[in-house]
């Protein structure tokens, strides 16, 4: 049995729309706990530098797909159960999180030093240089990296169909098995992904221009 | 005290202000630390006999060692053809021809956009329907390549473009053909200057390997799984061995490759100062 096209598109656009939860939802976690990991890299406290570092170190080296197979098939065996549509965020936000503490944190120690210390010397406070020198400068040189980093974890969320999200890739897997061409499957998958990740890259390329405007 | 553009070298009151901070946090961690060990002890997570399971020699050297070649055979397959697909699309990319560079930008961008999954999954899929009867290895080389082989040839034309135009200027004004010029002047600065990024790529080749589990393909992932499908009362801790042997794996290369890129960028600079002494002499 062969599904009409009409069907098809369907398909592929629920899959889209759970895709699109999930980079979403994943990646304004990975924003919130990579900023808390980046501001306790770069600041002075020795034991909070160290536990960033090691996060960033753990996440950075082992495979997503471990990471999601051990959460969601393996921690059940502690009473830890949640759906798999929660593990899929919390896993691709966290491990993404890794990744944007150390684009965060890169993007703080790119600032030439000169500038925080003519600001120390003008007498501005710490919160003061960091938030009105420092900060705005790291941010501008952040955005692309972390545009590129949204890309992947929208690339990164087909490892969700492994643990039974039905998002674009598992759609792509049950059209194959129901005989639909290989083509449309193909460009139906592609263009799932194209659809959400061109219009981030087009507005990544916005926001790099406006700031370098603002400079 | 690493030197970081936020703050000067401490005084004494700042120096003890990170010593309460430090002992603060230092705490915190222990107490969380407990707050999660309590429900895990309570799970049997700590017991002995299931690690002793988990860490049997016996699974060692039938079942993880087995599932770690397979891995490193994907992994080097992978970068191999990664390579070599690099190479032809970034020559296509310099190519004088429109078509040409067309199809290698087009190349890059639709394998960038593809999840690695699919580009493993579908081809498996597809042979599975034909009735062929392979095994994963091919389709996890294949679909790494595929990825890689885009992913490679940005970075390889990142480092194009941080050439300056000069030395393709002098080898063509010597004489050199466009394939000679790329062959002999461009391409082992460009791999010499982007090492650290080439290798980088090789460790998420090495950890995309996993996805030869969905193709049941037996790698550490898979052979993990198998096991703990016997071990059902030990499959965590399967797990996290697993995790383990990838990390200090993944860890050794990273470390290796950051002692790499040090002591290349400090051969640059001394390369940098001898060739600059000729010139102003």
């Amino acid at each position: 049995m062969t599904p009409d096209m009409s069907d098809v598109t369907v398909q592929f656009f629920q899959g889209m729309l759970v895709t699109l939860q999930l980079s979403l939802a994943g990646f304004a976690l990975a924003l919130v706990v990579g900023t808390g990991l980046a501001a306790a890299l770069v600041s002075p406290v020795p034991p909070a530098r160290w536990a960033a570092g090691a996060y960033v170190a753990l996440f950075r080296n082992l495979p997503l797909l471990v990471i999601l197979i051990l959460a969601v098939f393996g921690l059940p065996q502690t009473g830890l159960q949640l759906s798999p549509m929660t593990w899929a965020v919390l896993v691709l936000g966290l491990y993404t999180a890794a990744f944007v503490c150390e684009t965060l944190s890169g993007g703080v120690n790119g600032v030439d030093v000169g500038q925080a210390e003519a600001a120390r010397a003008l007498g501005l406070s710490f919160p003061q240089s960091l938030g009105l020198i420092v900060l705005p400068q790291a941010i501008r040189s952040v955005v692309p990296p972390l545009g590129s980093l949204f890309i992947a974890l929208t690339r990164n969320t087909a490892l969700a169909s492994v643990i039974g999200v039905v998002e674009i890739s598992a759609r792509t897997a049950q059209l194959v098995n129901d005989n639909v061409s290989t083509i449309v499957v193909i460009v139906g998958s592609a263009s799932g992904y194209l659809i959400i990740n061109l219009p981030a890259a087009w507005m990544v390329r916005r926001l790099e221009r406006r700031a370098v405007f603002a400079r | 005290m690493t030197q970081s553009v936020l703050f000067d070298a401490l005084g004494p009151r700042g120096r003890r202000k990170v010593r309460v901070f430090s002992v603060a946090v230092a705490v915190a961690f222990v107490a969380a630390a407990t707050v999660i060990a309590i429900p895990l002890d309570s799970a049997g997570f700590f017991d002995f006999a299931r690690w002793a399971q988990a860490l049997d020699w016996r699974i060692f050297t039938g079942s993880y060692l087995p599932g770690l070649l397979n891995t490193l055979l994907a992994a080097v397959g992978g970068v191999v053809l990664a390579i070599v697909i690099s190479v032809i699309v970034t020559a296509g990319r310099l190519s004088h021809h429109r078509t040409i560079r067309f199809i290698a930008i087009v190349y890059t961008e639709f394998f960038r956009a593809m999840p690695v999954l699919l580009l493993i999954w579908i081809p498996f899929l597809l042979s599975l329907h034909a009735k062929l009867e392979t095994s994963g290895l091919p389709f996890v080389v294949v679909g790494l390549g595929l990825y890689n082989g885009a992913a490679l040839a940005e970075i390889l034309r990142a480092g194009i473009v941080a050439l300056p135009s000069g030395q393709t200027d002098a080898a063509t004004a010597l004489g050199l053909s466009r394939l000679q010029v790329l062959r002999l002047v461009i391409f082992p600065q460009v791999v010499r200057a982007m090492l650290p990024a080439i290798l980088a790529q090789m460790v998420i080749v090495l950890k995309d390997t996993s996805l030869g589990f969905i193709v049941t393909y037996p790698e550490l992932l898979r052979q993990g799984s198998t096991v703990g499908a016997y071990l059902s009362d030990a499959l965590l801790q399967v797990y996290i061995v697993i995790a383990g042997i990838y990390f200090i794996i993944a860890y050794g290369l990273t470390l290796s490759i950051r002692l790499l890129g040090r002591r290349l960028s400090a051969q640059r600079h001394a390369s940098i100062s001898v060739a600059g002494d000729p010139v102003l002499t």
